[in-house]
């Protein structure tokens, strides 16, 4: 095993740096789940703002709005001054700025002229569109109220309570309820991980072979072609384990509970399935280069692109059905709409359609290592 | 001999593809996945396609929700209704054919509460469906309350609610519309600036004589090492401004996103921007005495992280971090830079600009001082 215990000192060789990817890319998954854990769960519940308003109305419906606003969101008040409110929402201290007018009651109540209140969202917010249809909606009900000759005061206090009802929602499956674990935040963003950390930790173990001289010594060696091959692959094998095994003992201390459920271990096998097409990828990658930074560069490439288009940081419902078309030709694609399907399933049973895309990213595998295997031939033969 | 040092060194870095490919060209191919990525939300042409329902009547049932929803079919072309039986759409849903059934029962209740909607998920499509539910209630109760209050207000109420009357009037606190996505360029443009580390590495490998063979003459060169220096650091950051101005062009021009019209003072930012990624890299290869491959593993990641917190792979970064670290938002490069091209959007005066301006330089001036007080009079005593 001369070639494997090369392989293994090249490695080690190469710890302090592996070291440093392994923990900032760990980091930046684990930041990455729980801030877009955050940011979903505002997403789908009520969602609460931070509202400042300045209500200059003296009649009811000024007085109605607010209290209607107070429910769902937290009032705030407004700054003073045109710079204070602009650092307030600069600093995210508010989402949303209302203004009503003095005299709304009365000119609303008349019907007369439009556009009465201003509102403000921070530049860039998405969920500011929200309270704007919020606001909407109880205005529509008071003008209704209004309009049938109900008088000011009561419009307001019947429309609170119509805007009380909710619609009635149910899930065709009761687990298609619960909102996503944690865990699923963290092995959606294993890919890019994964990529980066393969690409240049077996990319700069397997360039070493590949270095021109070094590669002629070993080829006039009395070790066959095959033995080295094989005891190079187990190399890979061992690293890619060995990178597996750490994230996932990570993951099992961070989200103790879902790595011992059905979705945990799915979600451990959807990993190990794609840690060894990012092996193969790495494998393809390195066909190409002849220093670290050249293998730098393509792992950025291929991480950054593979994880943009394939849904891994943005989701997938938000591309263009093209680019969704074209994703489909991207292993992490395949993995990101697994890892959603594993939080649906409740046994092993239910889980055929995951077997299958488990399979899809392994023949990715294979295609890549096909493609790295053929560049290799051909380079062989231009030498 | 400034002069001739420094077109010297700009010739020499223009030679480097590496370095020229970080800088000039793999802000280019990010900035086309963002794109390809966002397409669809920046023209926001894809996002409010018809979302497709299902609705199933039981016999016996109203006719008021179907007709509601083939309004909204045909009129506002929200949805695509198939109207089916409870077994088909079962079954439509489950393979997301459909986003949500609508049940339409028929019982003595309130005419309003015999429709409920089942889904198997929760997101924007499945939110717009609820709410399409909730608005029909919602009016129901209220024409219900009318009725028993004052029907003979009912005509008057019904003919509010084919009227759209615009309640909220834009706010003017920024003139420039901005969209969420727009703040994934900004990180662009600050990755891009900060990929100057690769440079700033290579003038430190230069007066680092255990690093490379350049740098050991110079060490025992009679001239001084900040005269061989400064020419060196001027054409770098040249040519790192100019790659980041070509990549601004890129998006605004060719990309055709929109990042304000303050197109001076943009070019301002990416230059201290180019200023802070050159020092940036300068330290960290001064730094210790490392290999050079570490500390390019370094400066990547450093790169890449301090992008990563400022948003260029989580749009809520920014945000996240205010609410629970906000100190990174203040020292974090990437961050600043992000923060200044917003500033400029949304404010008007130049004060938030000019905080910006200065942290980033007063970082520049430390790392500075730190890279000139590590490379000055190093003595080695054996390389």
């Amino acid at each position: 095993m001369q070639v494997f215990k090369v392989f293994c000192k090249v490695t080690n060789k190469h710890k302090s740096q592996f070291l440093i990817y392994v923990i900032i890319y760990l980091f930046i998954a684990i930041a990455m789940s729980r801030s877009i854990q955050e940011s979903k769960v505002m997403e789908f519940d009520k969602v609460s703002l931070k509202v400042a308003v300045e209500n200059e109305d003296q009649g009811e419906l000024g007085k109605g709005l607010v209290s209607y606003l107070k429910g769902n969101n937290q009032i705030k008040k407004i700054p003073a001054g045109t710079e204070a409110l602009k650092d307030a929402m600069y600093y995210q201290e508010i989402d949303y700025v209302l203004v009503i007018p003095q005299d709304f009651t009365e000119q609303f109540a008349a019907g007369t002229g439009e556009e009465l209140l201003e509102g403000t969202a921070v530049p860039g917010s998405s969920t500011a569109s929200l309270i704007e249809n919020e606001i909407r909606q109880y205005l529509d009900t008071v003008e209704m109220y209004l309009a049938a000759g109900i008088n000011a005061s009561r419009a307001v206090e019947l429309s609170a309570a119509d805007m009380k009802r909710e619609a009635e929602v149910n899930f065709l499956e009761e687990n298609d309820s619960q909102p996503l674990s944690s865990g699923f935040y963290f092995f959606q963003y294993v890919p890019y991980v994964f990529l980066v950390i393969m690409i240049l930790g077996l990319g700069a173990v397997m360039k070493t072979f590949r270095d021109k001289d070094l590669s002629a010594r070993n080829k006039c060696s009395a070790m066959s072609f095959l033995q080295q091959n094989v005891q190079i692959i187990l190399g890979c094998i061992l690293f890619t384990l060995a990178v597996f095994a750490f994230f996932m003992a990570m993951a099992f201390c961070l989200y103790r509970t879902y790595m011992c459920s059905i979705q945990g271990l799915l979600s451990a096998v959807n990993a190990l399935v794609f840690s060894i097409c990012a092996a193969s990828i790495a494998w393809f990658c390195v066909q190409f280069v002849r220093s670290m930074p050249e293998l730098n560069v393509l792992s950025n490439i291929f991480s950054l692109s593979f994880s943009f288009l394939g849904g891994v940081f943005v989701s997938l419902e938000l591309m263009s059905e093209g680019v969704q078309k074209a994703a489909k030709f991207i292993p992490s694609y395949w993995y990101v709409i697994a890892n959603r399907e594993i939080q649906k399933v409740e046994s092993f049973a239910q889980a055929g359609s995951i077997y299958q895309l488990y399979l899809v990213v392994l023949v990715f595998a294979l295609a890549f290592f096909a493609a790295g295997l053929l560049v290799n031939r051909m380079k062989l033969r231009t030498v | 001999m400034f002069f001739r040092l420094y077109f010297y060194s700009i010739r020499q870095t223009v030679r480097q593809k590496l370095i020229m490919f970080w800088s000039l060209i793999f802000p280019v191919i990010l900035g086309t996945l963002f794109r390809a990525a966002f397409g669809g939300f920046m023209e926001e042409e894809v996002i409010f396609h018809q979302i497709p329902a299902a609705y199933v009547a039981e016999e016996g049932a109203s006719q008021t929700f179907a007709e509601t929803l083939k309004s909204l079919e045909e009129d506002s072309e929200l949805v695509e209704v198939l109207e089916t039986d409870s077994g088909k759409a079962e079954e439509l849903l489950k393979e997301e054919k459909v986003e949500g059934i609508y049940y339409n029962r028929a019982s003595d209740i309130e005419e309003g509460e015999k429709v409920t909607l089942t889904v198997t998920k929760q997101g924007m499509s499945q939110s717009i469906l609820s709410s399409i539910l909730e608005q029909y209630q919602r009016v129901f109760h209220t024409m219900g309350q009318i009725g028993r209050e004052n029907p003979s207000g009912l005509k008057a109420a019904a003919e509010v609610l084919g009227r759209q009357r615009q309640y909220l009037k834009e706010g003017t606190i920024s003139e420039t519309p901005k969209s969420a996505m727009t703040d994934y360029f900004y990180a662009l443009i600050a990755m891009n600036c900060l990929m100057g580390v690769s440079m700033g590495l290579q003038i430190a490998v230069g007066f680092k004589a255990n690093l490379s063979d350049l740098a050991a003459r110079r060490v025992v060169s009679g001239t001084s090492r900040y005269g061989m220096m400064m020419p060196d650091l001027a054409a770098k950051i040249t040519i790192q401004f100019l790659c980041t101005v070509f990549a601004v062009c890129y998006l605004m021009f060719a990309l055709k996103i929109p990042l304000g019209n303050k197109f001076g003072f943009i070019l301002l930012t990416t230059l201290v921007g180019s200023l802070v990624g050159i020092f940036l890299g300068f330290f960290i290869g001064a730094v210790g005495t490392y290999k050079e491959s570490v500390k390019e593993g370094i400066c990547v990641s450093c790169m890449l992280f301090s992008s990563f917190l400022s948003g260029l792979m989580m749009g809520n970064m920014y945000r996240f971090l205010e609410n629970n670290a906000p100190i990174v938002n203040r020292i974090n490069p990437a961050s600043l830079i992000v923060k200044a091209l917003y500033s400029l959007d949304i404010y008007e005066g130049y004060e938030k600009y000019t905080q910006c301006m200065v942290s980033l330089l007063v970082i520049v001036a430390v790392l500075g001082a730190g890279a000139f007080a590590l490379v000055r009079r190093e003595r080695y005593a054996s390389i």
